[in-house]
């Protein structure tokens, strides 16, 4: 309907897209090219390696929605404590401290576009973009001055699919909604309801990706799109069940899934409901309405059962409590950011090791194709020369789907990670 | 059946979310005047407040000041601490923003909502955050069997307490002293304060009722708002909007029914558009925005004339336009100034000197459209999308220039479309129709993906093997780039400079002082807001392309609704009525130059977005007439005091127009010819009043006819009848063509010319100016693009002959305001005079001449009917009709009831009893002084 209200969509869809793309990964890359953050313990570990300050910064851009009326300002302050840690405990890149330079947008392409700007006049080795609708604006800048683009997520069109020019730490936004449809075949649904905002990426996807994947599954699959203006989840989700699917997923924010899932159980719908990532619902709803919601998220973290974190993870989170105490309710945007900053470091230090000369932006964008390593906060690994879904920009794969389990923890699914193989296109 | 009956349910508790702000809306209108484009907005405040102590923490709404925890509160506190807050809140807008603005322009107030809007999302995420909350119920939850279906009990509870609590709103606002006095402040600011009404408490009650009362039913609305967000209930304004303007902005009980009835069939189609699999796919996309629209346009269409403004609005008017005068001396300094800075600047400093470029097209749009012709437009950005898209569609299939032309264009019809329904309605009301249309434009066209794909890239454009691209490597503004937007900008601003100060202009700024005024001397009103919409949309268009180019890949985003907002903001903060308030306005758009050195030299972090609403509520009220506006001002009020210095000048219209000799005089000769009007039957109906009843009357080229009778006799509206102004039966011929089914203008076009009791001149054209329409009107054979290049024309003889025969030549420069009253009169006659008239309807010209202005008149009266001109006159003073007219008819209560000279009429006894009463029939003497004074000087010439 509005400029906010495609903002909030987008959001919602992006969160979405944010946490079903960062599952697990498969577990078969090699490991970082610099220090191995599964060493990490809960205190500063005695082998942790401080930055040389003497040296010259490797300067960074970092983009991130700062000011308007969806602001991310804890993105940032995980992207800083991540910056400190890189600096503190992993010897920066290669010795020399890394630097960033924040541009504060407001979410609109004409920020992007500004960003684009200060980093190209900055001299920056890369620019790493926080959570930014309107990402896609600083590309063609970027382009013309060949700085590579990194972030942990392609949130926006452009990002995803701009091959050689951005490189992203998690699943593609494809993998993302076939990863929908394999989890729910795999739980036995028959029926799909999907439920997106209506927006044209949205329904871009839709056609493309999920319906394919779906017919290949054998899966009956219809699209609901849900108004910019905000649904009364109550009277969309009797639209919904009107066609009688037996599963739901659910492509929202967590602020509407709180208010979708109550509403898609009170029309009588008893089968499984995919709440995407939005885990925060879960202290929220009763275990009655909870039951069979399946969730997926972007990185692990505390919501989840002890038992299913492995000991890598652990030192990741504990790494990450220990430059900074996130609110609870932007626990995740703080990760992503610390994730950024943490992933970035590995990268330039595998680009410095490569070229063995000072980082410039014409080394990055030349060798930053070919890193490849662990990613924090996930078992998984990174390999960004080549996609992981054909034609985007993903340097990962695998998702982690999580039920709520006893003590309202997340446990993985059976069949988690999920494997997209049989619905993934030939590249 | 069931799902229709159980949507008709959800439906209405939508609707009782529309009709909410609908009601609200009505009555901040009626109680100010002012079209709360900010009422969802406001809304969030008290709901943030409410939801927070929900959760246990107090929260005082203000950027900076922490929140308590206090731990969990019953609901009755939070709903109580939040009306609090919403009274709070509309006391203070009322205060500070609304009581300042009362008696500012339409458009100042449309720009403070906006202010309002714009900075209460920002602080309300910069206080609350931005995370999406959800709404939890209040009302009792469950669901309840209904007709065999089971609906939520919360909806339903909700949408009955809506109904009443409206209903109850309705009945205080129809029936309480408050309610009375604030309509009857609505209809006539100026007699209720005489009545001591005062606007200020009344300003206060119901913007304090109207904010509490949304703020209430929001937060009982519950999960029947959705979730909560700084922005999302923004735009809730829009089916809101729609409601009210089906209760035609005064009726309560229409706001209220419509509302309902809107969120009804929403939830129906919505339900229709997502189950039958016969609904195209296509008209999915954007289809409960769309709703709203189409409501609004069909409402404004069928009663869009008869929705009534409040009294106060009449006086409203825009800032005087400051016509540009496109010396080249000037010209060649400014293009020069900006080679200086595209060549001199770099980085992003050269790029925000683009942007502004760019933006100042769009900006120089809304001062075509609202500057010149006074129509309120928030779709202008929407429009430069529409024009971008096709750049990034065309833009490696065409050769440069013609992406960019072809944008132009396609923006230009879409402008024209939406354009249409001004053509019933303008001021808020278009404002209202425009921001919906803005919405769909952004849903259906920039959103749809018909049209949009994931990549929009846009080509660099190359002309003649040139690179003109943005950006070259680490370059990131191009001076080439800069210099092909520089010309692009030099070339529109010189031709849409042209057009203000030609005919054209002319012709848009009698629209915008007077459209009743301006058909009345033939100029197609229709057509030209249209011509207006036409070249502001493809000025938008323009710069959209130009900001496509500058970003090398289309975002929809940049174009979006809330960007529309801002731009006419800024616009009018720039300066709505003049060509360089455009410059100014683009300098400060987004990216532009003052945004890049704020950016790269101010870190302003978070608080930017909040200093920037604030700024601008405080630009409207501090500095309506906006940057070039104010400098104008500031620089008249310097001339005018050197002036002062060096002696004073004469005073327009004084001495020269002044002629000493105060003796009605006949021409030695009058040719009475052919009869060239003739009316047969004329009929006019109001309501169930019958003001004319019948009149046939017949004027002859070169004959003067008076037609008189009492106060209420149908004079006016037997003249506003045959001049095409009010409905009416009968024929009307015009030396014979029957003339009855024809336009008002296109009467006036043939020869049926009126002058009005009233005078309706064009206030923001010269005296001259006003003449001069009439040579606009006749000369209009490619008039557009012969003004684009060729503006500067001098009068023709018709209208130097009409200055001269009516005295009017020494004050040609001034203002009509500036005349005195009998001045403005013989202005208005001299205005109907060059038009070449064969019949001029001259409507009560002498009321409030005093008699040497009447005998003045009189003589000039003869003037006019000796070149030929059949007159029919009507007036109250006696005097001047017996004086003058060769025959006068005579008509009561709409029916002719006498014809003859004027000395078979002064004897009468019908008119006699008309209008001095029956009882006087009896008197032997011809009684009333009215009738059977003679004329207080006759002579020969």
């Amino acid at each position: 309907m509005c400029q906010v209200m495609r903002m909030k969509l987008k959001c919602i869809a992006a969160a979405t897209l944010a946490v079903i793309v960062a599952g697990c990964g498969t577990g078969t890359g090699s490991p970082s090219g610099s220090g191995d953050p599964a060493n990490a313990p809960a205190a500063r570990p005695a082998t942790a390696v401080a930055a040389d300050p003497s040296k010259p910064p490797v300067l960074v851009g970092f983009e991130n929605t700062m000011t308007g009326t969806f602001a991310f300002p804890a993105f940032a302050a995980g992207f800083d404590a991540g910056v400190k840690y890189v600096n503190e405990e992993l010897g920066g890149v290669n010795g020399n401290p890394l630097k960033s330079t924040l541009c504060a947008s407001d979410g609109t392409p004409d920020g992007a576009v500004n960003c684009g700007n200060q980093f190209v006049q900055s001299n920056v080795v890369l620019s790493v973009l926080g959570f930014d609708y309107g990402a896609d604006g600083i590309l063609p800048v970027l382009k013309a001055a060949g700085v590579a683009e990194f972030g942990y997520q392609a949130i926006t069109p452009g990002m995803n699919n701009a091959v050689g020019q951005a490189f992203f730490a998690s699943p593609s936004t494809q993998e993302a909604y076939s990863a929908a449809v394999v989890a729910q075949q795999g739980l036995g649904v028959k029926s799909l309801a999907t439920v997106l905002p209506d927006l044209p990426p949205m329904h871009e996807y839709f056609e493309t990706v999920v319906a394919p994947a779906a017919q290949r599954l054998g899966v009956g699959i219809r699209a609901f799109y849900y108004p910019a203006t905000g649904p009364d989840w109550a009277s969309f989700a009797s639209s919904v069940v009107a066609t009688q699917p037996d599963g739901v997923t659910l492509y929202v924010g967590d602020a509407d899934a709180l208010a979708a899932v109550p509403a898609f159980r009170g029309t009588g719908f008893t089968g499984v409901l995919d709440a995407s990532t939005s885990t925060s619902i879960i202290p929220k709803l009763s275990a009655q309405n909870l039951e069979k919601v399946i969730f997926v998220n972007p990185f692990f973290n505390n919501l989840y059962a002890d038992s299913a974190l492995s000991p890598k993870v652990k030192a990741d989170l504990a790494a990450f409590e220990r430059h900074i105490t996130p609110d609870p309710a932007t626990y995740t945007f703080a990760q992503a950011g610390f994730f950024d900053a943490v992933q970035a470091a590995d990268m330039l230090r595998q680009v410095a090791d490569r070229t063995g000369a000072p980082l410039t932006r014409e080394s990055v964008l030349r060798n930053i194709g070919n890193t490849k390593g662990s990613t924090f906060f996930r078992d998984g690994t990174y390999d960004c020369s080549t996609p992981s879904w054909p034609g985007t920009t993903s340097c990962t794969s695998g998702f982690n789907y999580a039920q709520v389990g006893a003590g309202k923890k997340l446990t993985p699914l059976p069949n988690s990670p999920v494997n997209v193989s049989a619905v993934k296109p030939v590249g | 059946m069931s799902p229709y009956l159980l949507f008709l349910f959800l439906g209405l508790s939508l609707g009782a979310v529309y009709a909410s702000i609908a009601l609200s809306i009505t009555l901040t209108y009626q109680g100010s005047g002012v079209i709360n484009f900010a009422a969802g907005a406001m809304a969030t405040v008290p709901l943030y407040v409410f939801d927070d102590l929900r959760n246990g923490r107090f929260s005082v709404p203000l950027p900076g000041v922490p929140s308590i925890e206090v731990g969990e509160q019953p609901v009755w506190l939070a709903v109580l601490l939040g009306v609090v807050v919403a009274a709070v809140l509309g006391l203070l807008v009322e205060l500070l923003i609304s009581r300042p603005l009362r008696r500012a322009p339409v458009l100042a107030k449309v720009v403070a909502a906006v202010g309002v809007m714009l900075t209460i999302q920002a602080a309300v995420a910069l206080k609350f955050g931005s995370d999406a909350r959800s709404m939890t119920a209040v009302l009792p939850t469950g669901s309840a069997s209904v007709g065999g279906i089971q609906v939520p009990t919360d909806r339903l509870w909700f949408a009955g307490i809506v109904v009443l609590a409206g209903a109850g709103l309705a009945i205080w606002f129809r029936r309480s002293r408050v309610g009375l006095a604030v309509q009857a402040a609505a209809e006539n600011q100026r007699a209720a304060e005489f009545a001591r009404l005062s606007p200020t408490v009344l300003g206060i009650v119901t913007w304090v009722v109207s904010s509490v009362f949304v703020a209430l039913t929001m937060m009982l609305a519950g999960p029947a708002i959705g979730v909560l967000t700084p922005g999302n209930m923004t735009l809730l304004v829009v089916p809101a909007l729609a409601a009210a303007l089906i209760g035609r902005m005064s009726s309560l009980w229409a706001a209220l029914a419509g509302g309902l009835g809107m969120g009804v069939l929403v939830a129906e189609l919505q339900f229709l558009s997502q189950t039958k699999t016969w609904w195209p796919d296509w008209a999915k996309q954007g289809l409960t925005d769309a709703v709203p629209f189409l409501v609004i346009v069909v409402v404004l269409f069928v009663v869009g004339r008869s929705i009534p403004m409040r009294g106060d609005d009449e006086q409203l008017r825009l800032p005087a336009v400051r016509l540009p005068r496109n010396r080249p001396v000037v010209i060649v300094a400014l293009v020069l100034g900006g080679v200086a800075l595209v060549t001199l600047t770099d980085g992003s400093y050269r790029f925000g000197v683009i942007n502004s470029l760019a933006l100042s097209l769009i900006a120089l749009s809304l001062v075509v459209l609202t500057g010149m012709v006074g129509q309120i437009s928030l779709a202008q950005a929407g429009l430069a999308g529409a024009a971008g898209l096709v750049v990034s569609k065309l833009g490696t299939a065409l050769p440069f220039p013609l992406p960019m032309i072809i944008g132009a264009l396609v923006a230009t019809v879409i402008g024209v479309l939406i354009g249409l329904p001004a053509l019933r309605i303008r001021g808020a009301q278009l404002a209202v129709v425009t921001l919906a249309a803005a919405v769909v434009v952004q849903q259906f066209v920039l959103g749809n993906r018909l049209f949009v794909s994931t990549e929009n890239t846009i080509r660099d454009p190359e002309l003649f093997g040139l690179d003109l691209g943005v950006r070259e490597g680490t370059t990131i503004a191009r001076v080439p780039f800069g210099l092909l937007v520089l010309v692009v900008v030099a070339i529109a601003f010189v031709l849409v400079a042209n057009v203000m100060r030609s005919g054209t202009g002319r012709r848009m700024l009698a629209v915008r002082s007077n459209e009743r005024a301006a058909a009345s001397v033939g100029i197609n009103v229709s057509g030209v807001k249209l011509t207006a919409f036409a070249l502001a949309s493809f000025l938008a268009g323009l710069g959209g392309t130009l900001i496509g180019y500058s970003r090398g890949v289309l975002s929809v985003e940049s174009f979006g609704v809330l960007v529309g907002l801002s731009i006419l903001a800024i616009a009018y903060i720039g300066g709505i009525a003049s060509a360089s308030g455009a410059f100014v306005a683009g300098a400060m758009g987004a990216v532009g130059i003052v945004f890049v050195i704020l950016d790269r030299n101010l870190d302003l972090g978070q608080y930017y977005s909040v200093i920037t609403g604030v700024g601008l509520i405080l630009a409207v009220l501090f500095n309506p007439l906006g940057v070039a506006g104010g400098t104008r001002a500031q620089y008249e009020r310097l001339r005018a005091g050197l002036r002062r210095r060096t002696g004073p000048d004469d005073p327009p219209g004084g001495e020269v127009g002044t002629r000493p000799d105060p003796v009605l005089r006949r021409p030695a000769s009058r040719l009475v010819g052919d009869v060239c009007l003739r009316t047969t039957g004329i009929r006019v109906t109001y309501g169930g009043v019958r003001a004319v009843d019948g009149v046939d009357i017949e004027v002859r080229a070169g004959e003067i006819v008076g037609l008189i009778g009492p106060n209420g006799a149908g004079k006016t509206s037997f003249i506003d009848a045959i001049s095409g102004f009010t409905p009416a039966t009968g024929t009307v011929e015009l030396a014979g063509r029957d003339v009855s089914a024809l336009p008002a203008y296109r009467r006036a076009r043939l020869g049926l010319v009126r002058t009005w009791q009233s005078m309706e001149l064009f206030d923001d054209l010269s005296v001259l100016g006003n003449v001069r329409v009439a040579d606009d009107v006749r000369d209009r054979s490619f008039a557009f693009a012969r003004d684009l290049f060729r503006p500067s024309r001098t009068p023709s003889g018709t209208v130097g002959d009409a200055m001269t025969l009516l005295a009017l030549d020494g004050s040609g420069e001034g203002r009509p305001a500036e005349l005195p009253l009998g001045r403005q009169k013989v202005l208005g006659v001299a205005r109907a005079l060059a038009l070449e008239p064969q019949v001029l309807l001259l409507d009560e010209p002498a009321a409030g001449l005093d008699t040497a202005e009447s005998i003045e008149f009189g003589n000039d009266l003869h003037q006019i009917a000796a070149t030929g001109v059949g007159c029919l006159l009507v007036d109250h003073d006696m005097h001047l009709v017996f004086g003058v007219c060769d025959r006068v008819y005579v008509i009561e209560f709409g029916r002719p009831i006498a014809v003859g000279t004027p000395e078979e009429i002064r004897r009468n006894p019908k008119v006699l009893a008309a209008y001095l009463g029956g009882d006087h029939l009896e008197a032997s003497e011809p009684a009333g002084d009215v009738l059977t004074q003679e004329p207080t000087r006759i002579g020969g010439a």
